[in-house]
């Protein structure tokens, strides 16, 4: 009898959507119409020389031999090596610090508005955070930093770079601040408490017990961030435009420039492309020498 | 149900009134500096000459409609992408106020119509022949004509006479000034070399000031190294080496003798005016409506908008001194045209409307108002009246306009970037043309002609 039912039951239901179906669906759509698509549209215009014109003149593969023969990407490369290990470096060393900081040293009430006050960039409009550093920067003896140093340096054009990597660092250190203070939290308080007893000084805890039990939002912040100073551009956009002569130039400002203020759609989407495509394979080399998967089954187990 | 009848009957009233009517909006984009406006409201003006027009021959119109977006444009670049964006979308204007040289990319990319048949159709009735020829003909692409002149100027060298005072000159001396550059007597050396002085004798913070972002003056400078920017045979664009090098070797000096910031390209417009009408500069190479600005705009922190009284007596201009002695000096002209795209419903209509502007009144109204110069040969009294003007027509007896080529923005900005490059130490004159000449043949191919 058993078996029979089993059977007759599975015929009364022939095509049952799974239960997570529907939830999945927003999700799907949403990623579809702005991930999924774009990209196919972006592989394809790289094949293209689309130009002010906008019209879809495929020719093959020489946007790319372009790129290769730009005698500007290797500044440009350059430029972004140097921008996304020294804002990396600002945001993951720099927003440790103010965790820790904000979180072990200091009261609990203090440390919160500590914290807020170093989100207040990030929670300023882009723009708004972009012009109060060019007030700061200004050339003029009206310039806060020239006010205070009591000179007048054209930050901007002399060390355009220096610039961007400080602007970024700014608002990017708090991101690792927010992750990082969590987690010093969240580190029981005996295991603190039992150094204490044993005698270890405060550097002494932060260094053998908070750090190493830091690894995993280490590894989360440091992989996050680089992804995404490779391809973020809109502070350096607006602080200096990737100026003078392309000082300040990074990928992703480049390929933001000759598609949209040169209108070299066609070349401006192999740059993006070949972009993309070096993300991923950081990604992939992050995830390796990271071990990520331990982190997975640590979760999972 | 009594009150639904009387709510569909008054709808239905307003629709047939509607139609009957016949009310068209003509949509306009135009753009320029602070004191430009009147590219818009010029067409706005027309349109009620259109409509007594259209009356006339008994068309079924009745309202012309126009509404002109005004841009102040500071970054071009933008400005044109902004267009392209919503001709994509469908958005286009019907007339786009726009520099004569962008003419070629758009009538390349197929949004703006050729206008010859409408120019002939209308040449007597709107006497188009009092407009100058040569205006109409920077309206040309492939032999085609797609633009309507809208205005022109001159862009001369502005100078401080107030400091040359200072500086030991005898108003006669200073008088004398656009003579001697007329007579090749007084060259770029000459300028730099006065503009040296002011600035180490403390009478000025900086010599010689010329516009941060890209623009015509960077090819006037080719031009007035002899240079060509654009083959009269085959319309190609040139790449003259020796004249560009030039260019490079000049901006290069103006830095290097201390006349010029290093980050002349990384200016305001706000501050460089605010500088020039303050007498912190000595030479400015400027335009003819920065004239016009300068009274509008307040710039000066102290007198706000210059009285024109003020720049007469503080302010001079001259042609751009030639670059040797006895050589030639020049000035530029941006002959600014509307422009009619394909996404306009009724391009005829588009068209009368843009010559009605070409009346003498509204002419002289922009003209006057904005500091340019007149694009015909009879004006109004008030324009015939006009003191700069007068004092500035002789100019365009040296002057050249930039090429209509359909990629000229990629090398409008590349002539651009190289002269940054060199402007902020960059790259040396030498590198920067290896690079311009690179970069150019690269992505202009056959279109481009390289000299020298």
């Amino acid at each position: 009898m058993e078996p029979k039912r089993v059977w007759r039951r599975k015929r009364a239901i022939p095509f049952r959507i799974p239960p997570h179906v529907p939830f999945l669906l927003p999700f799907a759509f949403l990623v579809t119409l702005f991930f999924f698509i774009p990209v196919i549209l972006n592989i394809l215009l790289a094949f293209t020389d689309m130009d002010f014109a906008m019209r879809w003149n495929f020719v093959g593969l020489e946007s790319y031999f372009r790129f290769f023969t730009d005698r500007i990407i290797p500044k440009v490369l350059l430029n972004t090596v140097i921008y996304v290990l020294a804002t990396l470096a600002i945001n993951v060393g720099f927003g440790l610090v103010l965790g820790i900081l904000s979180t072990y040293y200091v009261p609990e009430n203090v440390g919160l508005l500590f914290r807020a006050i170093w989100l207040l960039p990030r929670m300023t409009p882009p723009v708004v955070y972009a012009l109060l550093w060019l007030w700061v920067l200004d050339p003029t003896e009206y310039g806060l930093l020239n006010m205070l140093i009591g000179q007048r340096v054209n930050w901007t054009m002399q060390h355009p770079l220096g610039v961007v990597i400080l602007v970024n660092g700014m608002v990017g250190a708090s991101f690792g601040m927010i992750i990082f203070s969590a987690a010093v939290k969240s580190i029981p308080r005996d295991y603190i408490m039992a150094a204490q007893v044993d005698g270890a000084s405060n550097w002494g805890i932060v260094r053998r017990i908070i750090i190493p039990l830091l690894r995993w939002p280490l590894m989360f912040v440091t992989s996050w961030q680089t992804l995404s100073l490779l391809a973020s551009y809109e502070y350096i956009l607006l602080v200096t435009d990737g100026g003078p002569f392309y000082k300040s130039e990074v990928w992703s400002l480049y390929a933001y420039h000759t598609a949209f203020s040169h209108q070299l759609y066609g070349y401006g989407a192999a740059i993006a492309m070949i972009l993309v495509v070096v993300a991923i394979i950081i990604t992939l080399l992050m995830l390796k020498i990271f071990g990520f998967r331990r982190l997975m089954e640590l979760v999972g187990g | 149900m009594r009150k639904w009848l009387l709510v569909l009957a008054t709808l239905g009233l307003i629709g047939v009134w509607g139609v009957a009517a016949e009310y068209i909006e003509i949509t306009a984009w135009a753009s320029g500096s602070p004191v430009d406006a009147t590219r818009c409201t010029n067409l706005v003006a027309a349109a009620a000459d259109l409509e007594k027009e259209l009356k006339a021959e008994g068309a079924p119109v009745t309202k012309i409609e126009p509404t002109c977006q005004y841009t102040h444009v500071e970054d071009w670049a933008a400005y044109m992408r902004r267009f392209r964006l919503a001709f994509e979308a469908g958005q286009a204007p019907w007339i786009f106020a726009v520099g004569h040289e962008m003419i070629g990319e758009l009538a390349d990319a197929g949004l703006i119509v050729p206008l010859d048949e409408y120019y002939q159709k209308y040449w007597d009735k709107y006497g188009l022949g009092d407009i100058y020829p040569a205006l109409i003909e920077a309206c040309k692409y492939k032999g085609k004509l797609y633009g309507f002149p809208q205005d022109t100027e001159a862009r001369p060298v502005y100078f401080r006479k107030d400091v040359l005072r200072k500086l030991g000159w005898s108003e006669e001396e200073i008088e004398a000034l656009p003579q001697k550059v007329l007579a090749g007597e007084f060259t770029l050396d000459d300028m730099i070399a006065v503009a040296k002085e002011a600035v180490e004798k403390g009478l000025v913070e900086w010599g010689i000031y010329h516009r941060p972002s890209p623009g015509g003056y960077f090819h006037m400078m080719t031009v007035a190294f002899g240079g060509q920017l654009q083959d009269p045979e085959t319309g190609k664009l040139v790449l003259d080496k020796a004249a560009i090098l030039k260019n490079l070797e000049f901006h290069a000096k103006l830095v290097k003798e201390g006349v010029t910031p290093a980050a002349m390209t990384q200016t305001s417009w706000r501050s460089i005016h605010k500088a020039v009408v303050e007498g912190k500069v000595l030479f400015w190479f400027g335009g003819t409506w920065h004239w016009a600005e300068w009274q509008r705009v307040a710039y000066h922190s102290e007198l706000g908008t210059l009285p024109e009284e003020y720049e007469w007596k503080n302010i001079g201009f001259m042609l751009v001194p030639p670059a040797e002695k006895g050589g030639k000096p020049v000035t530029q002209s941006h002959p600014f045209v509307y422009v009619i795209t394909t996404q306009a419903a009724d391009p005829e209509l588009a068209f009368r409307l843009v010559a009605l502007t070409a009346q003498p009144e509204l002419v002289a109204k922009h003209a006057i108002g904005s500091g340019h110069l007149t694009i015909r040969k009879t004006n109004a009294p008030e324009y015939e009246n006009w003191a700069f003007a007068k004092a500035v027509t002789y100019m365009l007896e040296y002057t050249s306009t930039i090429p209509n080529h359909a990629r000229w923005s990629i090398y409008h900005r590349a002539v651009y970037d190289a002269i940054q490059a060199v402007e902020t130490g960059a790259m040396t004159p030498e590198e920067a043309l290896k690079w311009l000449e690179d970069k150019l043949t690269k992505e202009l191919g056959d279109e481009l002609i390289v000299k020298g």
